[in-house]
């Protein structure tokens, strides 16, 4: 066939690269980013995907190239060397500096998801207890118990930190438990305590683009900021607007593998569009939980 | 200088061994290496088998099952279990890895070319040779009974994380609470593993002893083909991961059996050592040995290949190797990096964030040399004489995929990224890219390769072709689009995802790969229709049928025990010298001692 | 076919200067340091991870019994055994088969008063049931075989203490006809919470054995302040962690240096036989070099395990 695999190769390959511009078409992309995270992710991961890329096409064309161009011609004898000390240099500095400046363009941006020293004061605070196949929340009954002034001193600041972090832990009587849910409002800037009753689990909002494994034995804090709502609390007919397409149906998903049906450990996240909406649910699931059995609250734990 | 080890042919040719002390308990590294081969075949066909059960749930999920539903218990009603899935992939992929990508490499291309390729008639120590093969046995054997006990074969993904995977095992009972697969199942994929690793380590430590002391005369280091150099540094990196994960293991199976709590977190915890007060265990710590040994062990699983493909495309090219030395060098220093970047799994784990950083920057580093090698190997083919057999052409896929696996490693090293990317489909991408499209190209490449040596006849052209083609399109169709279900979201593990709305409509894609994929599994039938033909009916080969440089090709095909006729070789060059303008042919091995001698092994 | 192998073995001049059983030895070697290392590191970490509060701390040698003399005294035998093992290889290099067979008798002879040695401390555990998957300990004099086919791996805790607490209650009433009535109560408390079922009107589990393991440190500490005394087995916090990686570590040592003695035997018997030949140096050289590290590993041991 001869040169017809130079042919066949670069169909492939260009079937494949093609794949990349026709997919967003058919919405087989990034899901709708809906945090303060989602600008920052999204821009290094379209980076990473341009340098990706160029030095795909580049290496492809390459290849493809000289398998058309050097195939076998008889009796002909290739060109005699064992190298190029220049060449080496050029392509081994190059991708030298491209691929530290991604290393480094990426560390500010983990900061600030990962780092807990980079998390800001929080306006709402949830505990979630990770246990085979659920997520059981609890949201303290004062909204702003564990927030903070950004003036604050360190220590004022460690010390609510350190109640945030004992509250998580222990619960009290007045928290509201809710299953499988987390809600919060737009712009503001919510924290929550994983912790996992059994197996690992990973707690995972796409939309996010957040994800944090939880781990037996320890509680880690994770935050976000949600930058668009998707629902509100309607205090006439005491319910939540259902997020009418899916596209703003935004999840929870577990992302570490924990038994059978770790698949079906599908949560949902409510973002509200005003803080008085999210008062306005919490009220109401007080009541809810008011009525529900005391011992039961305290076994949500 | 020349002749030292004067061995008159007929000590190997008269000796007459039994069909048992040939065909089975050989010490002739040349028969070890192809029972590897062999028993690496069949376990392909049954992790291939296990991966389509998977795609089969993934594409249709809760699909009545054609035949295979007929398997399922009755009350199950020709449906998989979700634990069932846990349990069929956790299995594909522990046997892709442990027995058949790792015994194909080291144990059987390994065993077989190295005392071949470096000019020595067998390996330093031929008893531990087959002791090292024999003790894959218990391995398989055990493996294979897991699937049968109470629960089920291991559960918990070929990565093994506490606490599903060790929650102790109440006395006198075979199952565990965290999951009905982490009971008997996990206690023998323990043990199994165990022998794995004890093979590999023999292995190892006698290809180094090999490499290191067997040379024959004029086999300086920079004269040792790239594929000896890839096994050598492969050795290495076996001999110092492994033991850890030998740690890791026998940490584990301890948990599981006799209360220690290693892996398992404080008391009090549902399946913490709920009877051993303060435990103190780290589940974390599990995830550090067991990665300090597996992402090296990810390079154990390509370096071979690449040394193998570098051969076969410089062959083939008809040019020599471009940048032998910076070529060994990035072996060098892909093995060495590899040793510092275990916690690129660990991003999302719970781990230090700051640790996270560190880890980020010396994976993302590893890109380096790789570079050189890609780009070393089209300056290798770039003004060559390019043979497209069938084993230049899956050594040419091999760079080609390796570029696109090797580039979604990029993604996944930025820590930011990796917080969205990881454990979703596009990980899957990148380890099938890895792992499937590169090595198992490098060795089908080595297989169409090396055949005639180790058969003496050759493999059918034509078929090899239609297996390439046909192999070459199926599984980019099979894995290009979990990249993009990936960028999609899509959780890997997941027994269905029509449940949530954030990823159903990525599910028509798993329906497309999974047809791709079970057309995938169908063609290696054409590989294996041909191998066995070739053996009773292929033509026959004669010494050097590539007109290639290496010692192998001063031997006779098949070599007979002992492996040369006569003195071992002598070597008076490397073993790249193609298109050489001062002869004749187009090639010049090794062991020819008229013409040039002294040409260079490397750049410059 | 031995000569064929000997050829074989015989490197090329391509190689380096060592013999490729020499060779294969240290790389050997190599692997095993990274075994012990995984394995040490694996200690230091979970010890280190854990809180140093005045009680719920890692236990002291004293709380599980271990003997910093034994273990030094251990330390010394196996120096010497390294110590004879030069000097059998040094004989047999100058031709003396006698003396290198009399000091690999000697080398064996260290190497079992090793194991011996570690047999005896090993019992000390046992008789006090310090071992992985226990909490507390085994008071002495108390059969601890019956009890412990009787039992689920860590029940058997549960049930002692009650057993040893009923006896206080009744046995030792009758004897000393007094239980100061602070401890008397709390270990009546004790028993209650211990049944599982209907208390009140609710369902309880059962305590777990940790929980436990805490009432009864407790009711010690109680009867400690009142000065009475009291026949409790106590839970040592982090006594399993301690057991975990006290016998998971000695144990693998001690199997290495089992090792070593089975190939010590044989070399033995070889020499009993005057079979001593030349080319057995080499051998005695390799098998040196493994006891040097056998020690060496002890010698990081031993200071971890017993004195940190
Ligand atoms: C043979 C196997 C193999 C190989 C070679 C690699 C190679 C690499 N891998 Fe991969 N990896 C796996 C097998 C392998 N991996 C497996 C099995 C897993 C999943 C385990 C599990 O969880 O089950 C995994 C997971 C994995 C993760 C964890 C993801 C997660 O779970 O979140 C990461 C993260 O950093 C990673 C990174 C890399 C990188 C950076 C390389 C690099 O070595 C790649 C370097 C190569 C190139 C980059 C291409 C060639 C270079 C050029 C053309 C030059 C120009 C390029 C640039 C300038 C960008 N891999
Ligand atoms: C060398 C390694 C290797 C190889 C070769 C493969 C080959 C394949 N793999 Fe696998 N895979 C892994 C390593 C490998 N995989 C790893 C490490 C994981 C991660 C597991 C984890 O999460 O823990 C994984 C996970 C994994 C998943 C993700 C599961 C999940 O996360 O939910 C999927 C899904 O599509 C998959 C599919 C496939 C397919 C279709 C093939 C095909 O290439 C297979 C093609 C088939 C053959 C080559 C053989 C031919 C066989 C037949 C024709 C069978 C016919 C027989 C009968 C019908 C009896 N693999
Ligand atoms: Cu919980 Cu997966
Ligand atoms: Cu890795």
């Amino acid at each position: 066939m001869g040169k017809g695999w130079s042919v066949f190769f670069g169909v492939i390959l260009l079937a494949t690269f093609l794949l990349w511009f026709v997919a967003p078409f058919y919405g087989w992309w990034l899901p709708n980013a809906v945090s303060t995270f989602g600008p920052d992710v999204d821009w290094l991961f379209y980076l990473i995907l341009g340098f990706t890329g160029f030095f795909f096409v580049l290496t492809q064309v390459v290849l493809i190239y000289a398998m058309w161009r050097f195939s076998y011609r008889p009796g002909e004898k290739s060109t005699y060397s064992h190298g190029n000390h220049r060449l080496e240099m050029i392509w081994t500095a190059i991708p030298a500096v491209i691929l530290l400046g991604i290393a480094i363009v990426q560390i500010s941006v983990w900061q600030d998801i990962k780092y807990q020293s980079k998390m800001p004061p929080p306006d709402v605070t949830v505990s979630v207890m990770a246990r085979q196949w659920e997520w059981r929340m609890r949201y303290p009954l004062e909204t702003s118990r564990f927030k903070w002034d950004q003036k604050a001193t360190p220590e004022e600041v460690r010390q609510k930190q350190l109640a945030a972090r004992a509250w998580a832990e222990n619960p009290e009587i007045d928290d509201i438990p809710i299953a499988n849910e987390i809600h919060t409002w737009v712009g503001a800037s919510t924290k929550i305590y994983l912790r996992t009753q059994d197996v690992l689990h990973s707690f995972t909002m796409p939309n996010m683009r957040i994800k944090q494994d939880t781990l037996p034995g320890k509680t880690i804090p994770i935050w976000f900021k949600a930058t668009r709502a998707n629902t509100f609390f309607d205090t006439n007919t005491r319910k939540l607007r259902i997020p009418p397409n899916r596209a703003d149906a935004w999840e929870i998903a577990c992302q570490e593998l924990c038994g059978g049906r770790h698949y079906a450990m599908r949560g949902k996240v409510y973002v509200h569009e005003s803080r008085e909406s999210y008062e306005g649910w919490l009220k109401h699931a007080v009541e809810q939980s008011n009525s529900r059995e005391p011992e039961k609250v305290a076994a949500a734990d | 200088m020349s002749i030292s080890q004067p061995i008159p042919t007929h000590d190997h040719t008269q000796i007459e061994l039994g069909f048992l002390r040939k065909y089975i308990f050989s010490e002739d590294h040349k028969m070890i290496g192809i029972q590897f081969l062999f028993s690496g075949m069949i376990f392909l066909f049954l992790g291939g088998a296990l991966a389509l059960l998977v795609r089969l749930q993934i594409g249709w999920p809760y699909g009545n099952l054609p035949m295979v539903g007929n398997w399922f218990p009755a009350s199950w009603g020709g449906k998989m279990s979700p634990e069932f899935y846990t349990m069929i992939f956790s299995m594909h992929a522990t046997i892709m890895i442990f027995f058949v990508i790792i015994p194909w490499l080291t144990g059987a291309f390994g065993n077989f070319l190295i005392p071949l390729q470096i000019g020595a008639r067998d390996m330093a120590f031929p008893k531990l040779n087959m002791l090292s093969y024999w003790v894959m046995w218990p391995s398989f054997i055990l493996m294979l009974i897991s699937f049968f006990v109470a629960g089920g074969a291991a559960g918990s993904g070929w990565t093994a994380y506490p606490t599903l995977s060790s929650a102790a095992m109440p006395d006198g009972m075979t199952g565990s609470p965290a999951s009905p697969n982490s009971g008997t199942g996990q206690v023998l994929w323990l043990i199994s593993l165990l022998f794995a690793g004890v093979s590999s380590m023999m292995g190892s430590v006698n290809y180094i002893t090999t490499i290191i002391n067997m040379r024959c005369p004029g086999m300086t280091l920079m004269r040792m083909p790239m594929t000896i150099w890839a096994m050598f540094v492969t050795a290495i990196l076996q001999a110092m991961a492994l033991p850890v994960l030998t740690v890791a293991i026998i940490l584990q199976l301890l948990d599981k059996t006799i209360g220690t709590t290693f892996f398992l977190p404080p008391a009090g915890m549902a399946f913490g050592n709920w009877h051993t007060g303060p435990g103190g265990g780290q589940p974390l710590l599990w995830q550090h040995l067991f990665w300090f040994y597996s992402h090296p062990a990810v390079y154990i699983m390509i370096l071979p290949a690449m040394g193998m493909v570098s051969d076969i495309i410089s062959t083939f090219a008809r040019k020599p190797l471009f940048g032998y030395r910076p070529m060994v060098y990035a072996i060098a220093g892909i093995a060495g990096l590899g040793f510092i970047v275990w916690g690129h799994h660990m991003f999302q784990s719970g781990m230090d964030p700051r640790l996270g950083t560190g880890f980020m920057i010396a994976t993302i580093m590893i890109a380096l040399p790789s570079a050189v090698k890609t780009f070393n190997w089209l300056g290798t083919i770039w003004q060559g004489n390019i043979q497209y057999t069938s084993a230049m052409l899956n050594a040419l896929a091999f760079v080609s995929m390796f570029v696109i696996g090797g580039l979604s490693g990029i993604f996944m090293a930025a820590t930011p990224v990796d917080v969205y990317i990881h454990d979703t489909y596009f990980i899957v991408a990148h380890i099938h890219y890895v792992l499937f499209m590169s090595t198992i190209f490098g060795i089908y490449a080595g297989v169409y390769y090396w055949y005639p040596k180790m058969f003496g006849r050759m493999m059918s052209e034509t078929l090899g072709k239609i297996h390439f083609a046909l192999t070459f399109l199926s599984a980019n169709a099979t894995f290009y689009p979990m990249h993009i279900i990936g960028v999609g979201g899509h959780p890997r593990r997941y027994f269905d995802i029509t449940i949530y709305d954030t990823f159903q409509h990525l599910q028509p894609l798993n329906a497309f790969m999974t047809v791709a994929a079970i057309i995938l599994g169908f063609v290696q039938f054409i590989f294996v229709a041909n191998f066995f033909w070739s053996l009773f009916f292929g033509k026959k080969a004669n010494r050097n049928p590539w007109h290639s440089n290496s010692l192998e090709w001063a031997a006779p095909s098949p070599p007979p025990h002992g492996n040369f006729e006569g003195n071992v070789p002598s070597v008076y060059r490397g073993p790249y010298e193609y298109g050489h303008p001062e002869t004749q042919e187009d090639y010049l091995p090794q062991f020819e001692p008229n013409g040039p001698k002294d040409t260079p092994g490397g750049s410059h | 076919m031995t000569e064929h192998a000997e050829r074989l073995e015989n490197h090329s001049e391509m190689g380096i200067p060592l013999t490729s059983g020499k060779l294969c030895m240290w790389l050997f070697l190599v692997t095993e340091v990274m075994f012990f290392t995984a394995l040490i590191g694996t200690y230091l970490i979970l010890r280190s991870s854990i809180p140093t509060h005045p009680i719920i701390s890692w236990p002291s040698p004293e709380r599980v019994h271990l003997s910093e003399l034994i273990g030094a005294i251990n330390t010394f035998v196996l120096i010497a055994s390294s110590l004879t093992v030069v000097l059998a290889h040094h004989k047999a290099y100058h031709g003396d088969p006698t003396s290198a067979t009399r000091y690999i008798g000697v080398t064996l002879v260290l190497g079992l008063a090793f194991l011996g040695i570690k047999t005896y401390e090993y019992k000390t555990k046992f008789d006090h049931d310090i071992l992985p998957g226990r909490i507390g300990e085994l008071l002495p004099g108390m059969g601890i075989q019956r009890e412990r086919q009787m039992h689920a791996i860590g029940m058997q805790y549960v049930t002692r203490v009650r057993l040893q607490m009923e006896a206080a209650l009744t046995r030792e009433q009758k004897q000393f006809g007094y239980v100061h009535p602070k401890v008397k109560e709390a270990i009546e408390m004790l028993l209650v919470d211990m049944k599982d079922g209907e208390a009140g009107d609710k369902y309880r589990p059962p305590l777990s054995p940790a929980q436990v393991g805490e009432r009864v440190n407790d009711i010690l500490h109680i009867a400690h302040m009142e000065h009475h005394e009291i026949r409790l087995s106590p839970a040592i916090p982090y006594g399993n962690m301690w057991a975990s990686c006290y016998f998971a570590m000695t144990g693998f040592h001690a199997l290495h240096v089992f090792g070593g003695l089975v190939v010590f035997a044989i070399l033995l018997l070889k020499g009993l036989r005057g079979q001593l030949a030349q080319q057995d140096v080499g051998q005695i050289e390799i098998i040196g070099l493994y006891w040097h590290f056998v020690d060496i590993v002890w010698i990081f041991l031993f200071p971890l395990l017993y004195l940190v």
